[in-house]
């Protein structure tokens, strides 16, 4: 427990950090989106979600089967 | 004088069958480094021509593409034979070498018909390093790899000898037409773009451990290779590796076994080289060659380390893994190294190759391509740099018993790392290097301050779904399922049929044999009834009359009469 509280302070901590940077720099960005604050923060936890509720959804549709489906041949 | 960096290599193989067990190893390992030394002293330019059969082959064309990718699978050959030193099989050894070889000779190639001669050897040779696996589903699965890639050689063989019969030799981008369509689709099965992807995820975790790090490297790098010189700029290309960097990371989400949740990877990781290629300007395409260069090396450390847990534990399933980082931290540590790095974290290679093909959709004016391929970039770093470590060496600890991991196979860990690492830190070396003379800048502050926040937040979420990514005893249905279950049943179906059918056809012939083998007992005899019964005899005298065998033997004095005559002429005819 102790150690993953320290991993989720450091996390908390650095993205504290790269926000404070991001603010501190000319913008630079290619398409109004990101010039949004921490937008590719938020891009990479709605993303992360995303590929798993969509990818467990696909398994759950039909992708996964036990691990004899193939019989033998498995 | 030139010599084709091959040769060291297929001389290693070729004395693999005459020395003896322990010097095995040091003698490939020798063809490996004798290889790097040819590549690196390659003069920009060098050629090397032969003829062979009235054809002119150019084997050696050593320009900036073909060097920057000789250069990497020659490095690469050095580290994965360092991690097989220990290895005895000398048929294993031979293949791998062969493997690597071909894999040379095909990047360096002059001319379609060279690279396809190597092509063809390469597809040959790996499929027999598939086959040095141990698990019982290896031997099926290099079955089915080999059939994949003798049509997918078909193809190129089909596609080259249309370029040929156009007068077209020299390796540049293929003119619109049929060639063309033949030789993408060949070179997109070896490059596992979906949906001609599954031989890769199929067969690569079934090879030995060493075996998958040389698999891990050459076969689908080579098809980049490929589709740089014969495709750059097409379209297709550009959504083909798009759909191939999402489609790795979905599955690998349902992924249980590490080394087929790696396999995922390959796919995805070559959809960037891909869309690369597909977008076709200076910055992507120097994208796609650094990024082939960087995965190469990554990617061997990350089999490497997925190889090494299965040295110690015997074990390659999440579910059957955990807690065994206290036992091995020096593999967590150099994995660690390998999953950074393909995850794009800055200060490691994929940082400086990933980030120039999105940079490259960013100024191409792709904004849809960017954010999906920085998507793909979230999943990279959720299942390799997270839930594979995470539940391989920290999760649960099980009663996993950990055996010593060899020291070569640490040491090629080692090596592997520090490259991955120097490339990060000074990537100017390897930009010096590429082909196309791009600009590009990866240590901006906005590049290192998005490429953190994406890496966060994807660990953030990581944290909070972490129920939801165990491993599940299960397998992924994908595209092999067309021929592991439709068509295998249907050709099943169709031997089961034909040996029906020749039962029958057996039982028939068998039938007819019995009903005619009376009347081959003596023919005088059937003739003669046969004879009464046109002239009247009837069936009952045939059926009835009793067998008389001096009936039909003519008497001893005729065969006198006969022998004599003969014997008189023929003295006649010689005298």
């Amino acid at each position: 427990m102790r150690g993953r509280a320290w991993v989720l302070g450091a996390t908390a901590a650095a993205a504290g950090s790269t926000i404070v940077v991001e603010a501190t720099i000319p913008p630079h960005a290619a398409y109004p989106w990101q010039a949004l604050p921490a937008f590719d923060l938020v891009y990479g936890f709605l993303g992360c979600a995303l590929i798993v509720v969509a990818s467990k959804a696909l398994g759950h549709a039909g992708v996964q089967k036990p691990e004899s489906y193939y019989g033998d041949d498995e | 004088m030139t010599v084709h960096p091959a040769l060291p290599l297929l001389l290693a193989a070729a004395l693999q069958g005459v020395v003896r067990g322990r010097r095995r190893g040091p003698v490939a390992l020798a063809g490996a480094f004798g290889a790097l030394a040819a590549v690196a002293g390659l003069p920009g330019g060098a050629e090397l021509h032969v003829s062979l059969l009235g054809s002119e082959l150019r084997l050696v064309q050593a320009d900036a593409l073909a060097r920057v990718f000789a250069l990497v699978f020659a490095a690469v050959a050095c580290l994965a034979t360092l991690y097989a030193l220990h290895v005895r099989s000398a048929s294993e050894h031979a293949a791998t070498l062969l493997y690597a070889g071909s894999s040379l000779g095909v990047v360096l190639a002059g001319d379609w018909l060279t690279l396809l001669l190597f092509w063809e050897l390469m597809a040959v040779s790996s499929g027999v390093v598939v086959w040095h696996g141990s698990h019982r589903r290896t031997r099926a699965a290099g079955f089915r790899y080999v059939y994949v890639h003798l049509g997918s050689g078909a193809l190129v063989l089909a596609g080259v000898l249309l370029l040929h019969a156009a007068g077209t030799s020299g390796l540049e981008a293929v003119p619109e037409g049929t060639a063309r369509w033949l030789l993408l689709a060949g070179v997109a099965v070896n490059a596992a773009v979906p949906p001609m992807h599954a031989w890769l995820t199929d067969s690569y975790p079934e090879a030995s451990v060493t075996g998958s790090v040389f698999l891990s490297a050459f076969t689908t790098k080579t098809a980049v290779y490929v589709m740089i010189r014969a495709f750059p700029g097409l379209e297709l290309l550009v959504w083909a590796g798009v759909a191939m960097a999402l489609y790795g990371v979905v599955y690998a989400v349902l992924e249980n076994d590490i080394r087929r949740l790696l396999a995922y990877h390959i796919v995805s990781q070559v959809g960037y080289m891909v869309a690369g290629v597909g977008m076709g300007t200076a910055l992507s395409l120097d994208g796609s060659a650094a990024h082939a260069f960087c995965h190469v090396l990554y990617k061997a450390l990350l089999f490497m380390g997925a190889g090494a847990v299965l040295a110690a534990t015997g074990r390659r399933k999440l579910t059957e893994l955990g807690g065994i980082a206290p036992r091995m931290k020096v593999v967590v540590l150099l994995y660690m190294v390998g999953a950074l790095s393909i995850s794009g974290m800055p200060l490691f290679s994929g940082f400086v190759s990933k980030s120039m093909v999105v940079s490259a959709a960013a100024e191409g004016g792709r904004p849809v391509v960017e954010m999906l391929l920085l998507l793909a970039s979230i999943g990279t770093f959720l299942h390799t740099g997270l839930k594979l470590p995470y539940f391989t060496f920290f999760g649960a600890s099980g009663a996993v018993e950990v055996r010593p991991v060899p020291r070569n196979m640490l040491a090629a860990m080692g090596l592997g790392a520090a490259l991955c690492t120097a490339l990060g830190l000074a990537p100017g070396w390897l930009y010096a290097r590429l082909p196309f003379g791009a600009a590009y800048e990866p240590y901006t502050v906005d590049h290192v301050v998005s490429a953190l926040q994406l890496l966060l937040g994807t660990g953030v979420a990581f944290a909070l779904l972490l129920p939801k990514l165990a491993g599940q005893t299960t397998v992924s249905v994908d595209t092999d399922w067309l021929y592991r279950r439709p068509l295998h049943r249907a050709l099943a179906l169709a031997v089961a049929t034909a040996e029906r059918g020749g039962a029958t056809l057996e039982r028939a012939g068998r039938t007819l044999l019995g009903g005619l083998a009376p009347l081959a007992d003596n023919p005088h005899r059937v003739l003669e009834r046969l004879a009464r019964v046109f002239a009247g005899g009837g069936r009952a005298e045939l059926r009835d009359a009793p067998y008389d065998p001096d009936r039909y033997r003519p008497p001893v004095g005729v065969t006198v009469l006969w022998v004599t005559a003969a014997l008189g002429v023929t003295a006649l005819l010689l005298g």
